[in-house]
């Protein structure tokens, strides 16, 4: 489906057709709830944020006018969703442990398999990258996220976060540098 | 430490098809010549690749019911949500007169029926109140029609 058509869905749900907006729902569901996630690595924000998104979306209605792509504008909805949550929750992310649940199972094993010291490992890589992209400050991880796992382009970024592309570029390229010296520590790998 | 070079800036521009096709090929022809910039690259891809070690999650088993019942509120399947909903904008502006007609028979009818002893009670803040509940206050003029007529057959 090309992305022309998401436009012309919305509008066709801004006439009264219901069908045209539970489309875009479905296409765009997952995209948002990971975008989302990716932000907080927690599933009912996400869940709540990305229930918002899509609400805010089916009560523009008849008001939406296409000033950008469908997604370009559903994603900058997301993002200033995001980016307020964010405010809000920041002072709680500073006590907020991410190793408070798992990685003391590792000691607990006296002789862990193979098999399960690889699933352990996986984690633990998964874990590190999660907090070097919780780490990032607001808008440089969501100019990272934006375009490392959702392709925008500088020029959809900058709408998005309502920047100049200028910016966006030097968002991007300290976001890059800043989870590049987080994780090179870490994995090494030529980072 | 790692040797830098000037160029590295762009490479940045070369990985996100930033640059015009000139620009690309006179940047990566500089790439294959250049050590740190190979060097640079291959970090920037490295970290890419990291990065899509995270999976992707499922969309949440209650995610769509929460979803459609939130709509479906907003659409006017709640009681007063239907004259907040989508269909709101088409109806709200028929209803609202006779809603604030009803309310204001209402009114009449508890005044007449109290002989205006209980009339104060049903004071004008809670039809206000009532009102905007309905989202009625553009229909302003007739709550200040419903206030002369009380105040009328409070000075008779
Ligand atoms: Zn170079």
């Amino acid at each position: 489906m090309g992305k022309d058509t998401d436009i012309d869905l919305m509008l066709r749900f801004g006439q009264g057709d219901e069908t045209a907006f539970r489309s875009l729902y479905m296409t765009y569901r997952k995209k948002i709830i990971n975008y989302c996630y990716r932000f907080f690595f927690d599933l009912g924000t996400a869940e709540e944020l990305s229930q918002e998104v899509f609400m805010r979306v089916y009560k523009a209605g008849s008001r939406y006018r296409p000033e950008a792509e469908f997604s370009t504008w559903l994603f900058k909805i997301a993002t200033h969703l995001c980016l307020n949550e964010l405010r809000k929750k920041r002072y709680k992310n500073w006590f907020v442990s991410l190793d408070s649940e798992e990685g003391s199972v590792a000691n607990q094993l006296a002789d862990p398999s193979p098999e399960i010291l690889a699933v352990m490992e996986g984690r633990e890589r998964k874990k590190k990258i999660t907090s070097a992209i919780r780490a990032l400050p607001g808008k440089q991880r969501a100019a990272v996220l934006l375009r490392e796992y959702h392709g925008f382009s500088y020029k959809e970024i900058a709408f998005q976060l309502g920047q100049s592309e200028s910016s966006v570029k030097a968002l991007i390229f300290r976001g890059r540098d800043h989870l590049k010296q987080t994780l090179c520590g870490e994995f090494g790998e030529g980072l | 430490m790692k040797k830098t070079c000037e160029q590295s800036v762009r490479l940045q521009l070369l990985k996100d098809n930033a640059l015009e096709k000139e620009a690309a090929d006179r940047v990566k022809e500089h790439l294959r010549e250049c050590e740190p910039c190979q060097d640079e690259w291959d970090s920037m891809n490295a970290l890419s690749r990291v990065l899509s070690e995270l999976d992707d999650q499922e969309v949440p088993p209650d995610f769509d019911r929460t979803f459609w019942m939130r709509v479906d509120e907003y659409n006017g399947k709640g009681l007063f949500s239907f004259f907040g909903g989508r269909s709101a904008g088409r109806w709200r502006i028929a209803f609202a007169p006779l809603l604030a007609a009803i309310i204001m028979a209402a009114g009449l009818y508890v005044s007449v029926q109290t002989m205006g002893n209980k009339v104060e009670e049903l004071s004008l803040s809670d039809q206000m109140d009532l009102l905007d509940d309905f989202d009625v206050v553009n229909n302003l003029d007739l709550l200040e029609d419903w206030v002369a007529m009380n105040q009328m057959k409070e000075d008779s």
